[in-house]
């Protein structure tokens, strides 16, 4: 019953069951002591206060009322006095009676009250003729009386006022006795139930225990071994409670381990079908492990295109310290290079082997006109033979017509020598002509001096005739003449002028005249000089025409001889030539060869870029 | 080299002919010979022509009306006249000494034949404008009882005659001092002055006192 609760509910559940059996054993001691209460409030009002009524009556009687009485026989108490005392008496007894009498009183008290009761009404009537006597104030009657009278009616009363107070006496005991008889049944009672509830308890607590204990550690123990490594846990327990549901995750989490690490057993086998649903958002394991599985897939589809021959494939790194992904994409980059440089290589290999084909092609080709060629050439060779005979005597004629240019050549230096002496001579008399020019030069400058003298000596003369005309005219009529002659004289002085003008003109032109001269005179001297320089030079290349011919003659000479040696070799050269014919007949067989292996070379050379060119880069 | 040479004589008109050189050069001594000594006669003839000329009776062909007798000369390629009575001589300029302290118009001071004689610039006293260049290498002295002076001039043209009524009224444009001292223009353009108005002009007198 218990295994069906939640947790919390067990537990408030055992805890009120104690609660209620520490309320019924409150409960009942509780009612033990009102009980008690009840059986000592009846002892005392229903037994005790009659107990004390009965003797203040009892006492009233024996004690007041005769006490009284003797007082007053005695004379010690006044009549007075003693029947105010009796009367008093009288009333208390009366008054405690009808108070005993309002109790409630078992059968014998009753008997016993009823018994009193008749006997109070003779004492009464003794009392009355008491109370006429002591009114009376009469000793004798009042001795009398109490003689006769008084213990007669008062000891009746008094011992069964005795009688009643034992019966009474023995009731409180009955009650008192049937108290003590109720508390101990009671207390029995409240041991009984105490020591139930404590074990109850006690039973409860064990059982709560086993009940949260014991699955608790069974799970703790398995978590242990998962901890170690051991997946293989069973957990049995089954609750609806918190525990249970514990149980419940901790089956789902060994669950959960176990697919992961089947999946990782799979992984290692190979297999890369394995799937891994996450359980949620937050499974970051089962993420991983997905990622992990998406990412060794892609490796491996990477490494399936690159079976086929597909180096275009992209593998992207995880992350930095994707060993496996970064060396793949490195090995994929580093294939493809390398797949890259041998299409290359294939490519020029297949292009050098076809320019090869085409080359031995054109080599036998060659080989063949070379053949060609070698034959003609033994013809000119022939040819060479006769103009070497030619050129020897060509030599020898010219080594002659040299000996004879050296002969002219040194009849040309004296000559030359003979211009350069007639230069200098030229170049001298140049030179005096330069010096008469400038003297002349001078001379006309003296004559410039002279003419500006004159053209002074005008100028004055022309003042002077102003003057004259002047004075002439102060003069008056007889002046008229002379201003004539005045005029005359500033005519001629005005003549002179114009003269000096012209004179200085045609000196001005002498004397670029004489400038132009002496420019004429130096250009000449220079030319004269470049004359003799220039004749020098042709003397001196006179004289090394001259060695130039002597040499060439004796080269013409040394020409001679080596044609003839010339002649022998070329003789030489004719036999060689055969040879070179028969050689180049080989070497047109050996083209052929040539010709035939490029073109298996050829073949290779595009087989093997077919074969390359099915990677993909 | 030689074809050269030919070519360059060949550019001054051939070989050189030496002897008609030395011809040429004969008779040009003999050319100068004849103008010194063997033209002697000519000149003579000459002389004698001229001297029979100055030996003429002055005919007297008095042109008609009053002249005036003038001295003609040139300022800056204007052509001035001055009447020769007021003139004393003309002097060739040499050594003016610039004066201070005297107005513009008053070049300097020279020494004729001993007298101390100021220079007036008439182009100033006239206040025209100074253009063209001149030389200004004569003077002209003007003389009155109680005054002297001198004018300077670049040519002297020489003295001439002048009908009076050739003289021509000055221009009724001309206002202030050139009016004052102008006596005429004749008809070729020659300005007339009137000597004996600026030698009797106080304004030639020069009398200022200057604060040292």
């Amino acid at each position: 019953m218990l295994g069906r609760l939640r947790l919390g509910p067990k537990l408030i559940g055992g805890f009120l069951f104690v609660s209620l059996l520490c309320a019924v054993v409150g409960y009942q001691g509780v009612s033990t002591m009102n009980e008690g209460e009840r059986i000592l409030r009846i002892i005392y009002e229903d037994h005790a206060i009659p107990l004390g009524q009965l003797k203040l009556i009892s006492d009233k009687f024996a004690v007041d009322i005769v006490d009284a009485c003797q007082k007053m026989r005695g004379g010690m108490m006044t009549w007075a006095d003693g029947q105010a005392s009796i009367m008093q008496a009288r009333e208390i007894i009366v008054n405690e009676w009808k108070k005993y009498l309002l109790h409630d009183l078992d059968e014998d008290e009753r008997q016993l009250a009823e018994e009193i009761g008749a006997l109070k009404k003779t004492a009464g009537v003794s009392l009355d003729r008491l109370t006429e006597i002591v009114r009376s104030q009469d000793r004798e009657q009042l001795d009398d009386f109490i003689k006769n009278d008084l213990y007669r009616t008062i000891d009746p009363l008094t011992t069964r006022f005795s009688r009643l107070t034992d019966v009474t006496i023995r009731h409180i005991r009955e009650k008192t006795d049937e108290a003590a008889s109720d508390f101990r049944s009671g207390r029995r009672v409240l041991v009984i139930v105490a020591s139930f509830s404590v074990l109850a308890a006690l039973v409860l607590g064990f059982v709560l225990k086993r009940n949260i204990t014991n699955p608790a550690a069974a799970m703790a123990a398995a978590a242990r071994d998962i901890a170690l490594g051991d997946v293989n846990q069973k957990i049995e327990f089954r609750s609806v409670d918190e525990i249970g549901s514990l149980a419940d995750s901790f089956r789902s989490m060994i669950d959960y381990i176990r697919k992961i690490a089947e999946a990782a057993e799979s992984l290692r086998q190979g297999d890369l079908s394995v799937k891994i649903v996450p359980k949620s958002d937050k499974d970051l394991l089962s993420h991983n492990f997905a990622a992990l599985i998406e990412h060794t897939a892609k490796v491996a589809a990477a490494a399936d295109a690159l079976s086929r021959g597909d180096l275009t494939v992209q593998v992207q790194p995880q992350s930095e310290k994707d060993t496996l992904g970064n060396a793949f994409s490195r090995m994929i980059s580093s294939l493809r290079n390398m797949t890259s440089e041998i299409l290359e290589a294939a490519n020029i290999l297949a292009s050098s082997i076809s320019e090869i084909s085409a080359i031995s092609s054109q080599l036998a080709a060659g080989a063949s006109e070379t053949a060609t060629a070698v034959s003609e050439t033994t013809t000119t060779v022939e040819e060479v033979k006769q103009t070497a005979h030619l050129a020897s005597q060509k030599a020898r004629h010219v080594a002659e017509s040299a000996g004879k240019a050296v002969q002219i050549s040194q009849a040309g230096k004296k000559a030359t020598d003979q211009t350069v002496e007639g230069m200098n001579l030229i170049r001298e008399q140049m030179e005096s002509i330069a010096e008469s020019i400038v003297k002349l030069s001078e001379q006309s400058q003296a004559i410039g001096e002279i003419i500006s003298t004159v053209n002074d000596l005008a100028d004055q003369s022309n003042l002077l005739a102003v003057n004259a005309s002047i004075e002439a005219a102060k003069a008056g009529e007889e002046g008229k003449g002379f201003a004539v002659v005045a005029q005359e004289i500033r005519t001629l002085a005005e003549q002179s002028k114009l003269g000096t003008a012209q004179v200085r003109g045609i000196l001005s032109d002498i004397q670029k005249a004489t400038a132009a001269a002496v420019m004429a005179t130096e250009q000449g001297s220079k030319a004269v000089e470049e004359g003799m320089r220039r004749s020098a030079q042709s003397g001196e290349s006179i004289v090394l025409l001259g060695n130039g011919i002597t040499e060439a003659s004796q080269a013409a000479t040394q020409i001679a001889a080596s044609s003839q040696q010339q002649l022998v070799g070329m003789d030489q050269v004719a036999l060689a030539m055969e040879n070179i014919q028969q050689a180049s007949v080989q070497n047109v067989e050996s083209a052929r060869q040539l010709e035939t292996a490029s073109h298996a070379l050829n073949e290779l050379g595009t087989k093997l870029k077919m074969l390359v060119s099915r990677y993909k880069v | 080299m030689s074809s050269r040479r030919k070519e360059g004589s060949a550019g001054h008109g051939g070989p050189v002919d030496w002897a008609e050189i030395r011809g040429r050069l004969e008779r040009t001594r003999l050319l100068l010979e004849e103008e010194t000594d063997g033209n002697a006669q000519a000149l003579e003839s000459i002389l004698k022509s001229r001297a029979k000329l100055l030996a003429r009776q002055p005919v007297k062909d008095k042109p008609p009306g009053i002249h005036i007798e003038v001295v003609e000369f040139m300022v800056a390629d204007e052509k001035y006249a001055l009447e020769s009575k007021y003139i004393r001589e003309v002097y060739p300029l040499k050594e003016l000494t610039p004066l201070p302290c005297t107005p513009s118009f008053v070049r300097g001071i020279v020494n004729v034949r001993g007298r101390i004689l100021s220079v007036v610039d008439i182009k100033r006293f006239f206040d025209l404008p100074e253009k063209g260049l001149s030389d200004l290498n004569r003077i002209i002295i003007l003389h009155a009882p109680e005054m002297e002076f001198g004018i300077l001039a670049d040519v002297v043209v020489g003295v001439s005659l002048i009908p009076q009524e050739e003289i021509q009224p000055s221009l009724p444009t001309l206002s202030g001092i050139r009016l004052e001292y102008l006596k005429g223009i004749t008809r070729d353009g020659t300005v007339v002055l009137d000597a004996g108005k600026i030698l009797q002009d106080p304004k030639i007198r020069v009398h200022e006192e200057v604060d040292f």
